[in-house]
């Protein structure tokens, strides 16, 4: 559990980078590969991380589990609603829109998780 | 460590490993249970599943009552949810045969950067247009895309896993968040999560991958965040809940319109909250008001659904009421769609679904009624969040009268669809109730037995013998309660049981024959041997076959949707009297260069089979492939392929 502190300080955007990064591994494991292995742990990290982050965003107060469980439940969902919308924008949803999508998620969620810190940290 | 509590930690751990061993076991007897041709699950089902079943629940219950920590018990809830909505994925070949497979079909296109709907249509109007971007079935596929692409898996698996796992994961969680955001404690929110994810409904609506259940897991959730926003006036707590409802809404129409009506609602209670000191009587009036402009909203959203959808015919009407006795008619309003059930004689059905709803609602009830007869007490106040969920639940009830007594051509039959929204706002009580009943029971049987082991203590000793006497002394009172012991082995014997039955009602009894695995090497056997473009003439059974496995209405790879007149034309003409002529006019549906035609024997039956094979062969139709299950001839595959 120490681990979710650290990945929720994001100490020099360290856990942004690798987040990122599973991203673009993500997005070669679809060009290239196409390994299921590489894929679930990839996602794994990708759930891990952004879960994280929107848990500390949206529910401080709950306890870790829980937080860490709602903080996926959000993820799921925006993963989903701008999954959505770029589908019914652009009428596809292929592999380097679907990449877009995790970067736009992964993106949000940390600009979040960093908003929500600073905000902490006024009060 | 104390020796009492290593001990404890050591029986705590036993449990959690004995558990972990036994729902394993039960996976393992689920994954036995496979079969390549089957109808329901418990034509294969292992005969020592559901005793397993009844034992892990027995054994979860009792991780729930004990001292083990909260999120444990959480995870093993979850596992268990999870067990019991993955039947129909695990031993069906290709998960529950029908809807879920045309949506996969609508997926597969996006997946395959095929098609999308929205690109064919640039003519149609623009509510129709926002009515088809805003149906489920889009939402669902950006989920299974998006799941499928990061897992390097098919869409086929992160389709038929999609809502099952995520209504087995979730559905706990928000059910214990629920009953904990009304004042409960941790162990009684836990009771909750188990009772609401092991409800016949519940289980059913989320073992399968359609966009109802993906909106009834949003709306589930969306109720949490809303008794949150009521206490709460902050910006964070109603973004989540403006978020959810969107989430609901894109989910499927039925959950967002009936969150929406629920946030008016929630926020005529707060305003109430506000009033009710100043001006009593308006407020309630205004509340009043409320309740019903929020009632009225899901009929009138049916009803002029045709301003979006124009092939939407629903309307208001009293045909019902003048066409059925009048004593029905009564009956009806009076049980809903649970006299349906009693009608049909289905009794031990209509106290499966029921039972749990009206104990829950006599436990909203009672409480209610010991807040409001709190006479001179703090207590006397009415948690705006109790309240809230009575009048919800009030306001789907009378939304389900509504939509079956008034109104004709609503676009949902099952007699279900609105008990789930109902259940949702109910069954928290339930648990409060079995917690309170528990906690009763406990303390009276206690109390017997103090009393006994008094009264013997002090009669043994002058009139009874002897060994009466060192019965009575003994000091089982103070080292074990005897009270606890029995009322808790009473209560996990009947939540198990309970739990056992309620999985065993949940799913079907009786059932077409599921898509088989036959059905599917065909189809994926044409695929990976025709380059050409081709289009295939089958059954509606085939095509749901079909649609998972290269999509509906694929250009490259034709399958006619289930319910396309022109295909199912085509096939019974080929049934009646099978020609290359008919499979030419096939051809140009698609512009193909090939054209298969397949019968299956379980479907068509064996005479009718070996006749349409017979007629086949006498107009000189070439055989592609046929296909067996059991060293017995299945499937047959014809083609005609154009000349080049």
């Amino acid at each position: 559990m120490i681990m979710q502190e650290r990945i929720a300080r994001d100490e020099k955007l360290l856990f942004t980078t690798v987040s990122l990064a599973v991203t673009l591994l993500i997005f070669l494991n679809l060009n290239f590969s196409l390994t299921p292995a590489i894929g679930t742990t990839a996602s794994i990290l990708y759930f891990l991380i952004n879960g994280t982050f929107l848990g500390h965003a949206f529910f401080e107060k709950e306890d870790r589990f829980l937080r860490f469980m709602l903080g996926n439940l959000l993820l799921i969902i925006f993963l989903g609603v701008i999954a959505w919308a770029t589908m019914i924008i652009f009428y596809n949803l292929d592999i380097v829109r679907s990449a877009l999508v995790l970067f736009i998620v992964t993106t949000s969620s940390s600009l979040l998780n960093k908003r929500m810190k600073r905000k902490n940290a006024t009060k | 460590m104390p020796p009492n509590k290593l001990g404890i930690v050591k029986s705590l751990r036993f449990a959690r490993l004995l558990y972990l061993f036994v729902i394993c076991l039960a996976f393992y007897l689920l994954f036995t249970s496979r079969s390549g041709e089957v109808r329901t699950i418990w034509e294969v089902m292992h005969p020592f599943f559901i005793p397993m079943f009844f034992a892990s629940t027995f054994l979860l219950s009792l991780i729930i009552l004990s001292s083990e920590r909260t999120e444990y018990k959480l995870l093993f809830l979850i596992l268990h949810s999870v067990l019991s909505h993955t039947f129909m994925i695990i031993i069906f070949p290709a998960g529950n045969v029908g809807v879920q497979q045309m949506m996969l079909g609508k997926s597969r296109r996006v997946f395959d950067n095929v098609l999308y709907p929205g690109s064919g249509m640039p003519a149609i109007s623009l509510p129709l247009r926002i009515y088809y971007s805003f149906r489920g079935d889009n939402f669902q596929t950006a989920f299974s895309v998006i799941f499928a692409r990061m897992f390097g898996v098919d869409v086929y698996w992160s389709h038929l896993l999609l809502v099952p796992l995520l209504w087995g994961i979730f559905v706990p969680v928000a059910a214990f968040m629920m009953t904990r955001a009304l004042g409960r404690s941790d162990n009684t929110s836990i009771l909750s999560s188990l009772m609401i994810s092991l409800f016949p409904a519940n289980i059913i609506w989320g073992a399968v991958s359609i966009s109802n259940g993906l909106g009834y897991l949003f709306f589930f959730c969306f109720i949490y965040f809303l008794l949150k926003y009521i206490h709460s006036s902050k910006v964070k707590d109603f973004f989540l809940v403006a978020t959810f409802l969107f989430i609901s809404f894109l989910s499927h129409y039925l959950a967002g319109t009936v969150a929406f009506s629920l946030l008016i609602l929630a926020n005529s209670i707060k305003t109430y909250q506000k009033d009710k000191r100043r001006s009593p009587a308006s407020a309630r009036f205004m509340l009043l008001l409320a309740f019903i402009f929020c009632a009225s909203i899901l009929p009138f959203a049916l009803a002029y659904r045709r301003f979006f959808y124009p092939w939407a015919n629903t309307s208001f009407s009293l045909q019902k009421l003048f066409e059925a006795p009048f004593a029905d008619v009564l009956w009806s309003l009076l049980l809903g769609s649970y006299f349906d059930l009693i009608a049909r004689e289905a009794y031990f059905t209509a106290i499966i679904y029921g039972v749990t709803s009206l104990v829950s609602l006599i436990g909203m009830v009672c409480i209610l009624g010991l807040r409001i007869g709190a006479k001179n007490s703090p207590k006397r106040s009415i948690n705006p969040a109790l309240l809230f969920l009575f009048l919800g639940s009030l306001m789907v009830i009378a939304d389900d009268r509504i939509v079956r007594s008034f109104m004709i051509n609503v676009p949902f039959i099952e007699i279900d669809r609105l008990w789930l929204f109902r259940d949702f706002t109910l069954l928290p009580f339930l648990a409060i109730f079995i917690a309170a009943a528990m906690q009763e029971m406990r303390t009276t049987l206690d109390r017997i037995c103090r009393n006994i082991t008094t009264s013997l203590r002090r009669t043994a000793t002058h009139k009874l013998s002897k060994k009466l006497s060192f019965f009575a002394r003994i000091r089982l009172p103070k080292k074990v309660s005897l009270g606890f012991m029995l009322t808790n082995f009473f209560f996990l014997a009947i939540i198990s049981g309970w739990a056992t039955v309620s999985v065993y009602y949940a799913y079907p009894h009786w059932s077409p024959l599921q898509t088989t695995s036959y059905e599917l090497e065909a189809v994926k056997y044409i695929k990976a041997t025709t380059n050409e473009t081709y289009i295939v003439v089958c059954d509606s059974w085939m095509t749901y076959a079909g649609a998972m496995i290269v999509g509906i209405h694929n250009p490259q790879a034709y399958y006619f949707s289930s319910r396309d007149p022109h295909g199912v034309a085509l096939f019974i003409e080929m049934r009646n009297n099978p020609t290359n002529e008919t499979m030419k006019e096939a051809m140009k549906t698609n512009n193909a260069t090939t054209a298969y035609f397949i019968i299956e024997k379980p479907r068509l039956g064996t005479d009718e089979y070996d006749n349409v094979i017979q007629k086949a062969q006498q107009n000189k139709i070439l055989t592609y492939k046929t296909f067996y299950y059991e060293g017995i001839e299945k499937l047959h595959i014809f083609y005609y392929q154009k000349e080049s």
